[in-house]
């Protein structure tokens, strides 16, 4: 018999999809298969308590939703790791749903990872490439598809992963919504000297940061004074002002368009190829 | 996106103001990643580590004199780096101006060299569906040019990633054409191009070296190492079988700048253990190449083992070294093989100079001629099983020699064991090791591990270290100013010895089987020396 927390938060958990379902109104409810449910109900009732009912972590275990490293993972690693567990980590192992319902929860689960199954895209991508680029400078900072900068993330997947009102809200109001972790950290030193750039380490005893010219800078915390984590945005404050409704639009639809575009293909796919074999 | 100007002004101001070597209320170090071009031609290796093997000789010789013969004593572990996706590492970290570059099966890591920490993280799947060599998903390591890094993935794609943020930048599949192919090695820069090279010698792919446009990822050349129909060397290969001779290039090769040539070794034919489908010499497998770096075009050969029959790949570091040798000086190259003989070469035109045995137990020939052709026994792999020595893993194998240019002295690990060859023809298929047949281990033969120092000179080894421990170690070996060599040896420890006796001086129980090359690098004035053991990466220096 099935305890009565696991009923409950199967009801939160169902609940909880469907507002979520509501939200991503785009997506017909016609187009959810049995299959879906079987995988959604599963998901929920073993996974869920742990790594949140979406996938993106909880008390428990890490993000499996938005984590690059695991959308990375072939199916046949997903349903291996969640038929063995992971050892050392807390991760149970699940053989015992059998193949067909690991297989489900599988699936379940790559829907959680791609978002919203059918975007519709709110403006031109074409045009939001060119913005990215180009005027908006997004480029001397963010890389996609192998070009632009380092000091930001590499967005190609990205908007496989985000909703086009969150990366709206990014891109207008970085200082509100970016996690601290995406901002940067300054540090003050004893003689007053202060640093800021992207963090990279930081542990009980020292903080590692990367400044905009690449250079990484390795401090002591007893040579600092101050820490700030996470404390600003360093993107532009005002593309509220300095694009238009319909450039930003154009823009998060190009993020959201190449994300979706590179969550189709295989990691182990390369961008390029040149069979010239004989 | 972009950054507010007013905050670039205030970062380039902080920038500039930063001391390098600061007071101590100031950051001690600033460290730009990447490597100035420059810096890969150098011969002398001090604080940075920028290739492979250090330099292109391949001698794997530090100059750095911070550790001594006398001082190694206090060697002490300064941080483990673990790595939580990989197999065994048999990873030799890059390292300049302060970052270490490590590869973890197709995972790269740029690390803090002094204390370990990982600065970013470039991850990615280990490939499924592969066999043999490649299914262990092992990598060498890096290569680095300006601010770009590049590497080899287990399923034979090359990598190019942005050395500042571990950004993939571009993924050239470069052998995807026969599901056999992989890549465990290390690419190699030279000049504009970075060469890379694949496993599966013992699984029917036809070998070759490819060099791409660093920048672009195009494909410069591609120099296939067994000869196609009506090319030289063709009469070995009947048929297709061209097309799956074996001969792979799966370690980094050497570099002259001033002769303009690469030095590249090749691995054993396929199938390995039977001969009848390829008769002749099976060029150009179980050989040294000797290659025009801007057009790939050979310029001459070497072969170590005509159609090898047992496993001896040619691809163990072919060491460059000018020295003095019969009172001329001499521009070597010395290579200690997998088949049991050290050999000496005029690397400006291949021309033999001589082969030393230094396994105790070869009985697959009885020398080599005055032309370098080992004269042969006649053993060769039976449907019942022949015992022949050296065994399938060969006399030495990949793991690094090192030439010190303080002792004039060649330095490498040696396999004393044999192994039982058998043979049944069978076609090759894709998807499955192309071997005809296998080896077992003879059991009444005691295997052992020897460190050796051979003198070039004399053609004699100057002194023997038998190693005690199971065989299953794979450590390569490398040398300092000082006079000291280090070492992986057979029980799980890593070893300093004096290089002029042999004696043993520190040593320091990693608590795994080591299957990797030790290297040395100095941060902020302090030198430290590095190996990959088991899944971890331990790196080592003197107390403050």
């Amino acid at each position: 018999m099935m305890r009565w927390w696991h009923v409950i938060s199967i009801r939160c958990v169902l609940l909880g999809l469907a507002s979520i379902t509501n939200l991503r109104a785009q997506q017909p409810a016609s187009t959810t298969t049995a299959a879906d449910v079987q995988g959604s109900m599963l998901f929920a009732s073993n996974c869920g308590s742990c790594h949140g009912s979406d996938g993106r972590g909880g008390e428990h275990g890490p993000d499996i939703a938005t984590d690059s490293d695991v959308q990375r993972l072939a199916d046949s690693d997903l349903i291996a790791i969640a038929k063995n567990g992971v050892a050392g980590t807390g991760m149970p192992a699940f053989g015992w749903l059998g193949q067909e319902k690991l297989t489900s929860i599988v699936q379940y689960l790559r829907t959680l990872q791609r978002g919203q199954i059918d975007i519709k895209l709110p403006g031109n991508p074409k045009s939001g490439e060119a913005l990215f680029f180009g005027r908006a400078r997004c480029s001397e900072c963010h890389m996609v598809n192998g070009k632009g900068g380092f000091i930001g993330s590499d967005l190609s997947l990205y908007g496989a992963a985000e909703s086009a009102g969150q990366i709206r809200s990014v891109v207008v109001d970085p200082e509100k919504n970016l996690p601290p972790q995406k901002k940067a950290t300054t540090v003050v030193s004893h003689t007053g000297q202060k640093f800021t750039g992207m963090l990279k380490v930081d542990d009980n005893f020292s903080v590692s940061i990367q400044t905009m010219d690449g250079n990484f800078l390795f401090f002591q915390k007893s040579q600092l004074t101050h820490i700030d984590l996470g404390s600003y945005s360093l993107m532009p404050a005002n593309y509220g002002a300095t694009l238009n409704d319909e450039q930003i639009n154009d823009l998060v639809s190009y993020l959201l368009h190449v994300g979706s575009e590179n969550s189709k293909r295989s990691p182990t796919q390369s961008s390029k190829s040149d069979r010239d074999d004989e | 996106m972009r950054l507010k100007r007013r905050w670039l002004i205030a970062v380039c101001a902080y920038t500039l103001s930063i001391p390098l070597r600061g007071q101590d209320s100031e950051p001690s170090l600033v460290r730009a990643p990447g490597v100035q071009a420059s810096q890969l031609l150098s011969r002398t290796i001090k604080d940075d580590w920028p290739s492979y093997n250090g330099d292109y000789t391949g001698r794997r010789f530090s100059s750095l004199t911070q550790i001594t013969p006398q001082n190694v004593r206090h060697f002490q572990a300064q941080w483990v780096f673990h790595s939580r996706n990989a197999g065994i590492l048999e990873v030799t970290p890059v390292v300049v101006n302060g970052i270490m570059y490590v590869t973890a099966s197709n995972d790269a890591y740029a690390l803090n060299a002094q204390t370990g920490q990982i600065l970013w993280h470039y991850s990615r799947p280990v490939s499924q569906g592969l066999i043999d060599d490649a299914s262990g998903h092992i990598s060498r390591g890096v290569a680095l040019l300006g601010t770009r890094l590049y590497m080899e993935t287990d399923n034979a794609h090359l990598l190019c990633l942005d050395a500042r943020s571990g950004n993939l930048i571009w993924d050239v599949a470069y052998a995807d054409w026969n599901k056999n192919y992989g890549a465990t090695s290390a690419p190699l820069i030279v000049k504009d191009k970075v060469l890379v090279g694949t496993s599966g010698g013992d699984d029917g792919v036809r070998g070759f070296l490819a060099a791409y446009d660093s920048t672009s990822g195009k494909l410069a050349w591609r120099l296939w190492t067994i000869p196609g129909p009506g090319e030289f060397g063709s009469s070995s290969w009947p048929g297709d079988s061209y097309l799956h001779g074996g001969g792979t290039t799966w370690m980094p090769g050497t570099y002259d700048p001033e002769l303009n040539t690469i030095y590249w070794g090749t691995s054993n034919a396929a199938p390995d253990y039977d001969g009848s489908v390829r008769p002749g010499d099976d060029l150009y497998t179980a050989s040294l190449l000797a290659i025009d770096p801007d057009t790939g075009k050979l310029k001459w050969y070497f072969q170590f083992t005509p159609h090898d029959l047992y496993d001896y790949d040619g691809v163990e570091t072919p060491v460059l070294v000018d020295m003095q040798y019969q009172g001329k000086p001499r521009k070597l190259l010395i290579e200690a093989n997998r088949n049991g003989f050290i050999y000496l070469l005029d690397r400006t035109n291949g021309k033999f100079l001589s082969a030393t045995p230094f396994a105790k137990k070869i009985n697959w020939a009885t020398g080599v001629d005055a032309n370098g052709r080992p004269i042969v026994t006649d053993l060769k792999p039976t449907p019942d099983g022949t015992l022949i020595c050296p065994g399938v893993v060969g006399a030495t194998n990949w793991f690094s020699p090192s030439y010190s240019e303080a002792t004039h002295l060649f330095y490498f690990l040696a396999f004393e064991g044999c192994s039982v060859y058998f043979v049944k023809p069978a076609p090759f298929e894709e998807g499955r090791g192309y071997y005809s047949t296998g080896t077992k281990h003879d059991p009444n033969d005691k295997t052992q591990r020897v460190l050796l120092s051979f003198d070039p000179q004399t053609k004699t080894i100057a002194w023997r270290y038998p190693q005690a421990g199971d065989s299953h170690s794979w450590g390569g070996v490398m040398t300092t100013a000082t006079g000291l060599v280090f070492f992986a040896d057979d029980a799980n420890f890593f070893e300093a010895a004096d290089a002029k006796t042999g004696k043993s001086l520190w040593h320091f129980n990693t608590g795994q089987t080591l299957h990797a090359s030790p290297m040395s690098y100095a941060v902020g004035g302090k030198q430290y020396v590095a190996i990959a053991s088991g899944v971890d990466l331990f790196s080592f220096a003197l107390p403050e």
